[in-house]
């Protein structure tokens, strides 16, 4: 359903050590239509001989079309773009210096990069009778096994990713990853009357759209198969039409786009790519949501997105962020929920660490002051981008935004000592910057272990609702 | 409900300088960042839109005494009005800023005044109108005159500067950081009585540093 060749291609920026990281560290990756699903080698970090990988055993969903046994993955490679080199092990020596050469041309790199097995990746080409999509197996299938088949590929991603990738999800498939953890690919659905009504629950989604679509002619291969196609076009087509609309936003949103990330490549240069998608994406919002529109803080989470997808992937992303996470009244007009985050934050310093909160009390430091840049943008405000993506994926990979008071409580909770010998001033300058202050490693480490469990954030929740 | 009030100790130990808030408010991108960026090191760049605020402070000598301001930097996006609310209490100063080259932040800082005023009794705080990037006079949308015209009007302070170009910056905030400290020391003598507040209005308020 999604070109394997698209995804690749959206992990332009690639840093060359991470792509080399990554590259030692997945042995085996296969990528399954709608659903994602990851398996990676046991990544032994040598250092200190700690596991940080996952291990999963390849899925062989075997389906029965036609008398044949085929792996269904096998109709997913419909482009063919991971066939080069089927004998890959023998080629990983030396492909270091070899990557070095070639990085300047990305995309040949990422068509040698051996993260798919070669043993699950069919390296045939698909000759023209091969059907091109994933649909075809849901022909075979009754609704019963649809539905298992949805809910037991989901599981298998979270079981994967849960609790186990501290390393974060590799770079190169993490744009695919974060869409396939957040469901943004179920935004098919263009009306949006009609996505808050699939919405109800998650599976329902994966389900709804799917199996509903182009039910009507789903015995005949060759609908299907265009089918397919029209999915991704049908996005790009309502993606277009949110963009062709003219607003009131406008003004607002150009005045950021220079200003939103300046010093990155892909955003520096005036009316260059960067920004100019950057412009588009946060505009078809405005008029996907006229309510909401746009507010200063969306820029930085577009900006991000972006670096690791395409336009219209980027656009029904932070659709399905704002939507799943429920972060619409953080940017709505008066914005009640970043008011409300940060009377839970101040409360969950209280509770964790009463000190630093007496402290900051002491001070005059409100959490307003230093944790409304935070929130707004997802963390993704004035710091190191390598943090924002690992923080990201354990947001995406738990499914709630109690992970966002996580970082902040283990932020807290690493610095505690320093804060308390500071006054006022050094403390907002500390709090300012966090990715200077903290590891990363540590600062999601802490985060991970700390008990904030999701029932605290609801009932703080409820606590605010009822002063107010 | 969040509450981001600090209200600074004027006069706190003799020793230290004795430290006043002031809030930058305006529209976005008029240059309320820029101001503050070049004021404090003497730098512009191209800086991130502010999400929330953004803190500064910096000792201003003024004469032979010495004074802290704490800088408040804000949002400038409508939406954050809610959210500014915020930090501009317990501020003894505020600069509203506009783009000399956008009538419409000149009218939406028109607008900020009625929200302070709303918060703070005029007493309290110590407003100046600012309008900056006067760099680009060549597309100038709101004159000289204008600017100072509704200032004297509302008895604020007025001036007209560029971040860009280093022009009359540090002027504003020593014009601010000088009124604030006569303003305190006049209510060191005045009684404690709610008649010293009718006392300190008017002329003190008066555009004096208009000097242009």
């Amino acid at each position: 359903m999604y070109d394997l060749s698209d995804i690749l291609n959206q992990t332009g920026n690639i840093k060359k050590e991470i792509l080399i990281d990554s590259i030692n560290s997945i042995d085996s990756i296969d990528l399954i239509g709608v659903n994602i699903s990851i398996s990676v080698y046991d990544v032994k970090d040598s250092n200190n001989n700690m596991s940080y990988g996952l291990n999963s055993k390849q899925s062989d969903k075997n389906v029965n079309k036609e008398g044949t046994n085929d792996h269904f993955i096998k109709n997913l490679n419909k482009n063919n773009i991971f066939t080069t080199k089927p004998n890959l092990k023998k080629k990983k020596e030396g492909r270091e210096e070899e990557l070095y050469e070639n990085y300047n041309n990305l995309y040949n790199i990422t068509k040698e990069i051996p993260m798919f097995n070669s043993s699950v990746v069919n390296v045939h080409k698909p000759s023209c009778n091969i059907p091109k999509s994933i649909e075809n197996m849901f022909i075979h299938m009754s609704l019963k096994q649809k539905i298992q088949y949805f809910v037991d590929q989901n599981q298998r991603v979270y079981d994967i990713v849960r609790d186990q990738v501290y390393k974060g999800i590799p770079d190169q498939i993490r744009g695919f990853a974060w869409q396939i953890l957040v469901d943004s690919y179920a935004y098919m659905v263009t009306d949006k009357q009609c996505v808050d009504n699939l919405c109800n629950g998650y599976n329902i989604i994966n389900i709804g759209t799917i199996s509903n679509h182009k039910n009507s002619n789903v015995n005949d291969i060759n609908d299907i198969d265009e089918g397919s196609y029209n999915d991704k076009n049908e996005r790009v087509k309502w993606y277009n039409h949110y963009l062709s609309i003219n607003n009131k936003y406008e003004r607002a949103i150009r005045k950021d786009i220079n200003r939103t990330y300046p010093n990155h490549i892909l955003f520096k240069n005036k009316y260059e790519k960067g920004q100019q998608i950057l412009f588009n994406i946060l505009k078809a919002y405005s008029n996907y949501n006229k309510d909401l529109g746009y507010c200063q803080g969306m820029a930085f989470i577009v900006a991000t997105f972006i670096l690791y997808m395409n336009e219209t992937d980027a656009f029904f992303m932070l659709i399905a962020l704002l939507d799943r996470f429920k972060l619409n009244d953080l940017f709505s007009y008066d914005m009640p929920l970043l008011n409300e985050y940060l009377f839970i934050l101040d409360k969950l310093i209280f509770y964790f660490l009463p000190e630093v909160h007496k402290h900051l009390e002491k001070e005059n430091v409100h959490s307003s002051m230093y944790a409304s840049q935070w929130f707004l943008t997802l963390f993704s405000y004035n710091i190191n981008i390598f943090y924002v993506t690992r923080i990201w994926d354990f947001l995406f990979i738990h499914n709630t935004n109690t992970f966002l008071f996580k970082i902040a409580i283990a932020f807290f909770k690493l610095q505690k000592e320093v804060l308390l010998k500071e006054s006022f001033e050094e403390i907002l300058n500390r709090l300012k910057v966090i990715s200077k202050n903290v590891d990363l490693d540590v600062l999601i480490k802490t985060a991970l272990e700390l008990k904030i469990k999701k029932g605290l954030i609801t009932k703080l929740s409820s606590q605010y609702k009822m002063q107010k | 409900m969040a509450q981001a009030h600090r209200t600074p100790q004027p006069r706190a130990v003799p020793s230290q300088p004795r430290a006043f808030k002031l809030v930058l408010l305006g529209s976005g991108s008029v240059g309320k960042s820029s101001l503050a960026l070049r004021y404090v090191k003497n730098d512009f760049k191209n800086i991130l839109p502010t999400v929330g605020c953004a803190f500064f402070t910096k000792v201003v000598d003024v004469g032979t005494a010495s004074l802290k301001l704490e800088i408040w930097d804000t949002a400038g996006q409508e939406k954050y009005h809610s959210v500014c609310h915020l930090y501009f209490r317990g501020a003894n100063a505020a600069l509203l800023v506009y783009d000399i080259t956008s009538k419409d932040s000149f009218l939406k800082a028109q607008q900020w005044l009625k929200d302070l005023e709303k918060e703070l009794h005029p007493e309290e705080v110590l407003v100046m109108l600012v309008g900056n990037k006067t760099d680009l006079s060549e597309e100038r949308e709101v004159t000289f005159q204008e600017g100072k015209e509704f200032a004297e009007s509302q008895k604020l302070l007025f001036m007209e500067t560029s971040a860009k170009l280093n022009y009359q910056v540090s002027e504003v905030f020593s014009a601010v950081a000088q009124e604030l400290l006569q303003r305190d020391d006049r209510e060191d003598q005045a009684p404690q009585e709610d008649a010293a507040v009718a006392l300190n209005e008017g002329p003190a308020r008066q555009a004096k540093c208009c000097a242009h």
